[in-house]
């Protein structure tokens, strides 16, 4: 039970790291329409600028500097690239974040070379915050679902009680409007990457500690990204928080189940073939196929049964133009 | 996304048949006829990708799967057939890897195809990363982390093709090449063809009208499916090995960003999109390290000076300068795209030029450029280069924009 | 009298005749080895490294060797492919290079074994030998055997028998728990340590197995929870890359107090994260261990020196080796006879006297038990500057952890196996003495 409660938390450390991450993405898309394919990149970016600031400046300078060194870059890339193909369409701009996202891996690659840095948990942060069944809940988890829970609660705040965050609101749902009551709606835009961005560079940051720092982070947290964003529902910061948490539990808890489909067919009263029709064929292959080793599958298997029965994702209700 | 694209004017079909089948005529060595099957094989994946992009609005981010499982399902009949000795010729081999992956579509295709745009991009991602991840778990299928291997020589003779010489595996993939180019002839002439556009255009107004979008698109998949199968039977003969790595997301994005990048919805743009990716995956890999840092700026360039496509830029180019009714205009554009070569050139040795220097600072040496001996750590060489990228692109710039204002008031006939 | 005169002209003569020579041989044959392995994309860290380890030790072979050959190490980037494993092949046999070097994933060595063998079977007299320096999987030396492959690092089984070796001496190790990744490679590893420990020591439990994705798992603090919840005393594991890396992390933030048997925590960048921690739990079971005195000590330093990074491929200097006295022996530098001389061939490389078996091509050498410990006197070398060393512990001579190769393979027939060789020139073979 204890070790259950410990994975459980383990879990929302995760989920939250993840939230930090799809946060930005589902901003970005909600106000740009643009799916970000760089934001991988922006999450390795921002670890990468924190562990190289943080030589010099300690942890706490990096984990500062970081997050608005991505921003910049982003911004950048937003005005110089983005904003003229915005009247292009979005599959443009893909293909521009795409591009830009494979641009900054290859950078990172000739500056910090190929192999990974060694960014570690500083010694203010390591030990253990609690101990459950036997192991420790450690001080830096704890410490990353404080700074995500801290960054998107001030986030929330912007959006909903400054000036700036009332109007990427309204920019939203009216942007025609918004720019014709004079202000600068692709600033904006370019505000709200930037932002983004700066979530991304934070997570990559704060979380890098716990992972690896590698160019090759950047793809692999790619398509996971998209799973939870699309799980959750496209373009809404409440369908980021649930995708995040399903995600990050399910993937979590489920390696704690040891059984299989079979299994659960065997307690219904019917005996799954092991062999049909060869000795590793396809079917018996999947249906005694352990939860705990398709662990890392269920976020797209839960993607697929989701975008079946409810495409707008878990917590958005269907747009005019997708019934089709 | 053009409007009316057209798979090829009647006149051009015979040029693209005879440029595909004129090395069978040329002495080459066996390395260029192994690099013209990758050739065939790429030109296939990128034609299916394009076909479902440009006249179904769809983007596909899981066509690796289908091309996979296409070499997978050849892979497995050729061991099967020369195992039991069954007279099915090799070269047939891949017809069958089409229908398996038109079969494996019509199995997951309703579920991708239940609404369009970004629901199928996201469908199709997920199918595909979750094929590549249980690709190394499940052994019957897939053959664990080698692969299925096989032998493209094992099976029996048919029309005196033993398919041992590099010359008669491309000689196969030209047929399936030409095969495919029919296949989207008649697909662009047919009712699925049209009906297709219509639902790419206003899915709502098709349906109004009586079409369902889910089986028009459906259809389409299916088609695309088979060009991939194809693909990959292809490959497999080429190589005679199917393996998982071919599956992924990576494979996935970058055969479909290719496709877009060069607008490969019509046979000539497939071709430069398989010219393309085949020559940077290929030949600019062991030429340099640098090389998908190359491709991503190639994209980049693309993506703000040709959003379209460069095929469909070069094809609006042609027909305004056509129209224009002044031939001087031409060497304009030949000038552009010489300047432009040039300044692409400039801007890779610059790469190169860095890439060395950090070679350098670990143990590295000199860099060989163009036959050129040349120091990284020098400051002349990179003024060099600079000047010369600069150069270069500058002009490119000056003559694209005389070109643009000559051409700005020229009306062209549809 | 005359006839000491005369044989003082003629041994002049045979000694100057030995001294020319020389002066013919001066243009050493060069052999093109092809280094086939990922030099971009994730897996290039690994890759250059393993590039440079192969260049560094050809430069000092070329110094001086028994073959009188000079070896020229060709790159070839396949992106840790298989497609593109066997593009690169292809684009080597067109140079006209007959060795091919590659050791980064199982599945392009499969791919690549096969590719070799269709390719000698095709061209015969134009035959490629293939070094496989790094991947382990027993189909290359079992099911899917060729003559033409050369296996350098240790199987799977004679790893594990070192290990369980270690693991049944120790009375304190009553629960085991494996992790390991979900691929062949990983299910095999499972395999033999569940029949050598139930063999050895039938009074342990194997109280856990996880299979995880490749390079998927981000937390792996589950899977330790899990370890925890079934009390087991140490973790066998040959995870690699981040797979190993991300779970010993784990294993640290969580306090686990089990040990942690590896495969690879010696591999390019585990040291550094594994860092200054976990003195005595980290335990390395491999070929080389970096306090080994003798010649790998100056190949360590060497390499560090030129490209600052750990030599940490040392079987690199284990293939020239292996290459110069086969050569040596066969007086050619042609495959078919160099792979010929390989078979059965004992020579001396950095860790002793070692053995190419010839039965399955598998090279037979002493496999060591090390443990994660600051650097100490007995064991001086700081392993990526952590002020760590793996502190050797026990070593395992071939001969306790070879299995019976389980291989039949064709052997390409030919009548003549080595060349004549050429009389020695003696002093008292010229004719007119005695």
């Amino acid at each position: 039970m204890d070790t259950l409660l410990l994975s459980a938390l383990n879990g929302l450390s995760y989920s939250l790291l993840l939230l930090l991450l799809v946060s930005g993405l589902t901003l970005i898309f909600s106000l740009l329409g643009v799916l970000n394919f760089a934001h991988g990149s922006f999450y390795m970016l921002g670890a990468y600028l924190a562990w190289q600031s943080g030589q010099w400046l300690g942890f706490w300078g990096g984990l500062l500097l970081a997050p608005p060194g991505v921003a910049l870059l982003a911004s950048g890339f937003e005005i110089a690239v983005l904003r003229r193909l915005r009247a292009q369409g979005h599959l443009p701009e893909l293909l521009a974040t795409f591009a830009f996202g494979v641009v900054l891996v290859e950078a990172a690659r000739l500056v910090w070379g190929s192999a990974a840095v060694p960014y570690a948990i500083p010694a203010a942060l390591q030990g253990s915050l609690l101990r459950l069944g036997g192991l420790d809940f450690a001080v830096y988890r704890g410490f990353v679902m404080a700074v995500a829970l801290a960054a998107l609660g001030l986030s929330w705040l912007l959006l909903r009680f400054s000036r700036v965050g009332l109007i990427v609101q309204a920019a939203l749902t009216h942007p025609g409007m918004v720019a014709a009551l004079g202000h600068d709606v692709a600033a904006v835009q370019t505000v709200v990457f930037a932002a983004g961005a700066a979530l991304a560079g934070l997570a990559g940051a704060v979380g890098a500690p716990l992972l690896v720092t590698e160019p090759d982070m950047a793809a692999s947290m790619g398509a996971l990204l998209f799973a939870v964003l699309l799980i959750g529902g496209l373009g809404s910061l409440r369908g980021a928080v649930v995708g995040a948490l399903v995600v990050g539990e399910l993937q979590t808890l489920a390696v704690a189940v040891n059984g299989s489909l079979a299994d659960v067919l065997l307690r219904l009263g019917w005996a799954a073939p092991a062999a049909w029709p060869a000795r590793d064929g396809l079917i018996p292959s999947l249906l005694h196929l352990d939860v705990a080793r398709a662990a890392a599958l269920l976020p797209y298997v839960l993607l697929l049964v989701v975008l079946l029965l409810r495409p707008q994702g878990l917590t958005r209700a269907l747009g005019g133009d997708e019934a089709l | 996304m053009t409007h009316t694209a057209k798979a090829l004017r009647p006149g051009s079909g015979l040029g693209f048949a005879t440029l595909v089948l004129l090395p069978l005529a040329l002495p080459l060595h066996a390395a260029a006829f192994s690099l013209l099957s990758q050739l065939a094989a790429a030109w296939l994946l990128l034609l299916s990708l394009g076909l479902l992009s440009t006249r179904s609005g769809l983007l596909s981010f899981g066509q690796a799967l289908f091309a996979g499982l296409g070499a997978y399902a050849a892979a497995h009949a050729m061991n099967a057939i020369a195992a039991h000795g069954w007279p099915l010729p090799f070269a047939l081999v891949p017809l069958y890897a089409a229908v398996f992956a038109a079969a494996v579509a019509l199995a997951v295709g309703p579920l991708c195809v239940r609404h369009g745009g970004l629901n199928f991009a996201m469908t199709t991602l997920s199918l595909g990363v979750l094929v590549a991840l249980l690709a190394p778990m499940l052994q019957g299928f897939f053959g664990g982390e080698g692969g299925v291997a096989t032998d493209r020589t094992a099976g029996p003779a048919w029309l005196g093709l033993d398919l041992l010489s590099q010359r008669q595996v491309y000689g196969v993939s030209a047929a399936y090449v030409l095969l495919g180019a029919a296949l989207l002839y008649r697909f662009d002439a047919s009712r699925l063809g049209l009906l297709a556009r219509a639902v790419r255009d206003n899915p709502l107004r098709a349906a109004c009208s009586g079409m369902a979008p889910r089986r028009v698109r459906l259809g389409v998949l299916l088609l695309s499916a088979a060009l991939a199968g194809l693909s990959g039977g292809v490959q497999t003969l080429h190589v005679e090995q199917a393996s998982a790595g071919g599956l992924g997301l990576q494979q996935s994005s970058l055969a479909l960003l290719f496709s877009l990048a060069a607008g490969s919805g019509t046979v000539w743009g497939a071709l430069l999109a398989a010219v393309m990716m085949v020559g940077s995956q290929v030949w600019l890999a062991t030429v340099s390290r640098a090389w998908m840092l190359d491709v991503a700026l190639v994209f980049l360039a693309v993506v703000l000076w040709a959003p379209q496509g460069v095929s469909q830029a070069l094809h609006d180019w042609a027909l305004r300068l056509r129209a224009s009714g002044q031939p001087d205009l031409w060497w304009g554009l030949a000038a552009l795209l010489l300047c432009a070569a040039l300044a692409a050139g400039g801007a890779g040795s610059l790469i190169e030029l860095l890439y060395a220097l950090r070679q350098q600072l670990h143990g590295g040496g000199m860099l060989q450029l163009y036959g050129l001996e040349l120091r990284p750590d020098s400051a002349d060489v990179w003024v060099g280069a600079a000047l010369f990228t600069v150069t270069a692109g500058g002009l490119a710039a000056v003559v694209g924009r005389r070109l643009s204002r000559q051409l700005r008031h020229v009306e062209v006939p549809r | 009298m005359y006839s000491s005169r005369r044989r003082f002209l003629s041994s002049l003569a045979a000694g100057l005749a030995v001294c020319a020579l020389p002066a013919r041989a001066r243009e050493l044959p060069l052999v093109k080895l092809a280094f086939i392995d990922p030099l971009t994309g994730p897996f290039a860290a690994v890759g250059q490294n393993q590039l440079q380890s192969w260049q560094f030790v050809a430069d000092r072979v070329n110094r001086g060797n028994t073959a009188g050959v000079k070896f020229e190490i060709v790159p070839f980037d396949n992106k840790g492919a298989v497609q593109d494993t066997i593009n690169a092949f292809q684009a080597a046999v067109d140079q006209g290079i007959r060795y091919v070097l590659q050791g980064d994933g199982s599945g392009a060595a499969l791919a690549l074994s096969r590719a070799v063998s269709r390719h000698n079977a095709r061209h015969p007299g134009k035959e490629i030998v293939y070094l496989n320096y790094a991947a382990v999987d027993p189909a290359l030396t079992g099911s899917d055997c060729s003559f033409w492959h050369f296996a350098l690092q240790p199987s799977v089984p004679m790893t594990l028998q070192a290990m369980t070796d270690d693991i049944r001496d120790r009375p304190d190790i009553r629960r085991v728990y494996l992790i390991e990744q979900d691929y062949s490679f990983g299910h095999q590893v499972a395999k033999y340590a569940r029949e050598m420990l139930a063999l050895k020591r039938p009074d342990i439990q194997i109280v856990g197995e996880d299979f995880v994705a490749l390079g998927q798992v981000k937390d792996f603090s589950p899977y330790i929870a899990k370890v925890q919840a079934a009390r087991a005393d140490c973790i066998i594991t040959a995870n690699w890359g981040p797979d190993l890396t991300l779970l010993i992390k784990a294993a640290q933030q969580s306090g686990l107090k089990a040990d942690l048997y590896t495969f690879y925590a010696s591999s390019l960048g585990a040291p550094s994260e594994i860092g200054p921690h976990d003195a005595g739990r980290v335990k390395l079971v491999y070929y080389s261990n970096p306090n080994l005195p003798g010649v790998l000590q100056s190949l360590q330093k060497g390499f560090r020196d030129k490209y600052k990074q750990d030599f940490s491929v040392p079987v690199t200097y284990t293939g020239l080796a292996l290459l110069t006295a086969a050569m040596t022996k066969a007086h050619s530098i042609e495959p078919l006879k160099v792979a010929q001389a390989m078979e059965g061939l004992t020579f001396h490389t950095f860790n002793g006297e070692v053995t190419l078996r010839a039965a399955d091509h598998q090279l037979l050498q002493p496999i060591y038990l090390s443990t994660w410990q600051p650097v100490s006197k007995a064991n001086p070398y700081d392993v990526e500057n952590t002020g760590y060393t793996f502190a050797l512990d026990r070593t395992y001579p071939a001969d306790k952890t070879t299995l019976p190769a389980q291989c039949t393979m064709q052997r390409p027939l030919t009548t003549e196996v080595y060349p004549v060789k050429p009389p020695k020139i003696t002093a008292s073979k010229v004719p007119g003495s005695d």
